[in-house]
């Protein structure tokens, strides 16, 4: 047996076998789809486009399951940090395991985990969208695309746990992961128009979390902004209802793919660099 | 035969000086005794033995070879001074971890024998968060010799323990004596007593004496070991 898999399978354990792991994994995402497709069952479709088109069968799933991503961050931070503070992990440091192998034990089980959470977000919210006027179709190109790419974004929130697991000890990652959590939920715009908070706007879309939602939302919808013109709709919209509001060049379908993935890698590349440096051996 | 040796092992965190010069060596199959205070360095030349950081000038060898050769043989393994154990895991899976990990041939007779030894067959399927202490510092030590190291460091692995788990601990590792070397670090002077061949007292990071009991005793010119290591602790100061 490979010795990454031998330690992926000690840390799915570990994370499985923790009651409040499952929680906030899995079942608090179904709790927020329950809850927000409150807002949609019995509307009609076009109820929906002008009500509370914030929750939007294709944009309210893909923004859940990035926000199911957030907690990756929470658990696999407090994992690590838990395994340094009981010399757990310096007793894998003195194992035969390479870097490599210390680096992807640690992180493909929060893949999996991911993997886990994105099916059942997409699987179950496709399946409540029918009983709303809006079908999400499950095994169209555009979902399927929106599902991969935000599967491929929670290698940012592993990577942000892993980081701080490193860093800090198992109560402070706590309080950091936390942080990140709620920047997803509050700054990420899947609960609120961005747009009609200027201010605010400005200061989230500098991170990634609004990008990340951005982009599995607008290719589930099919929907790529390439100009400002793309918003005009929204823009009158506002305007008519005497509501100050902020679209701008970050706003362009590009730009949110670029600073998403640009975080996505950087954040990975910093995970792979502190797990060599806490992991090197020093006496050659 | 010489199974390790430190010259000249020198550590500094900054201009702090943790370990300074210190040059001993420990013979194949004792039972090596490492005493010293809180603070005295005892636990930072076990990371340095082990590899986990640096050391600022000197030389380890441990059979003649380096650290890394070592490291890469599995000659050597570790009972940590915090358990480290996987505390989700049971027993089993915790031991059944290591060995699969170290490659072990036999990994199910490996993981039997060490359960049998340890007497840890009554808790197999328990998982370690729900140990107690006395327990989780065998799954410890198991976790460190199902990979039949040649060389057992046991990182203070009494602390915290009841008397009587602790007696318990000592009359396992006793069971252990004359199959590898055991190198042991230790605060308590009984411990010392009642388990090593020799001994060695690091204090402020400074080798002070190593040999047998008797030898330091009459070294000191103390009729005990408390009375000897008091001379030879507080005599710099």
């Amino acid at each position: 047996m490979s010795k990454v898999w031998i330690l992926a399978k000690r840390n799915r354990k570990e994370i499985l076998r923790d009651p409040l792991s499952l929680v906030f994994h899995f079942i608090f995402p179904i709790f927020m789809l329950l809850l927000f497709f409150c807002f949609l069952f019995g509307k009609t479709e076009i109820e929906i486009k002008t009500q509370v088109s914030m929750f939007h069968p294709y944009k309210l799933i893909p923004a859940v399951a990035i926000f199911a991503h957030s907690f990756l961050s929470l658990f696999s931070g407090m994992m690590i940090a838990k395994d340094r503070s009981e010399s757990f992990f310096s007793r894998l440091c003195i194992s035969p395991l390479t870097q490599y192998q210390f680096f992807l034990g640690y992180f493909l089980p929060l893949v999996e985990i991911a993997f886990l959470q994105s099916i059942l977000v997409y699987g179950l919210g496709g399946a409540m969208s029918l009983l709303t006027p809006i079908t999400f179709h499950l095994f169209s190109i555009d979902v399927i695309a929106s599902f991969i790419v935000g599967f491929v974004f929670s290698s940012f929130f592993i990577s942000f746990g892993l980081c701080i697991g490193l860093l800090v000890s198992d109560k402070a990652v706590g309080g950091i992961a936390s942080v990140g959590i709620n920047l997803v939920a509050i700054g990420s715009g899947m609960f609120m128009p961005l747009a009609t908070i200027p201010v605010f706007k400005k200061v989230v879309q500098f991170l990634p979390f609004y990008h990340m939602v951005t982009v599995t939302q607008d290719i589930a919808l099919g929907f790529y902004p390439t100009s400002l013109t793309s918003f005009q709709f929204e823009i009158e919209y506002y305007e008519a209802l005497g509501i100050p509001v902020l679209y701008n060049a970050l706003d362009i379908w590009w730009v949110h793919s670029f600073i998403a993935i640009f975080y996505m890698v950087i954040l990975f590349g910093l995970t792979w660099i502190m797990f060599y440096r806490s992991t090197r051996f020093h006496q050659k | 035969m010489k199974t390790i040796e430190f010259e000249e092992v020198t550590k500094y965190y900054q201009k702090y000086s943790a370990l300074e010069a210190v040059s001993f060596s420990v013979h194949e199959h004792e039972l090596f005794g490492l005493l010293g205070v809180n603070g005295a360095g005892k636990s930072t030349l076990i990371h340095i033995l082990i590899g986990l950081i640096p050391l600022t000038s000197g030389r380890i060898c441990i059979f003649g070879n380096s650290i890394a050769e070592a490291k890469h043989q599995g000659i050597i393994n570790v009972a940590f001074q915090e358990q480290a154990i996987a505390k989700k895991l049971t027993v089993e899976e915790n031991i059944t971890f290591i060995a699969q990990l170290y490659g072990e041939y036999a990994c199910k007779e490996s993981v039997e024998n060490v359960l049998e030894q340890l007497q840890l067959k009554e808790v197999r399927h328990q998982r370690a968060s729900t140990l107690s202490g006395g327990y989780q510092k065998r799954l410890s030590i198991a976790m460190a010799i199902v990979t039949h190291p040649q060389i057992l460091i046991l990182d203070e692995p009494t602390l915290g323990l009841d008397v009587l788990a602790r007696h318990e601990l000592w009359h396992l590792i006793t069971s252990l004596k004359g199959k590898m070397t055991i190198f042991l670090t230790t605060h308590y002077l009984e411990e010392i007593e009642a388990l090593c061949d020799r001994v060695a007292i690091l204090n402020h990071g400074m080798l002070k004496a190593v040999g047998t009991i008797e030898e330091i005793q009459a070294k000191a010119k103390a009729q005990t070991l408390e009375e000897a290591f008091l001379a030879i602790a507080t005599k710099e100061e």
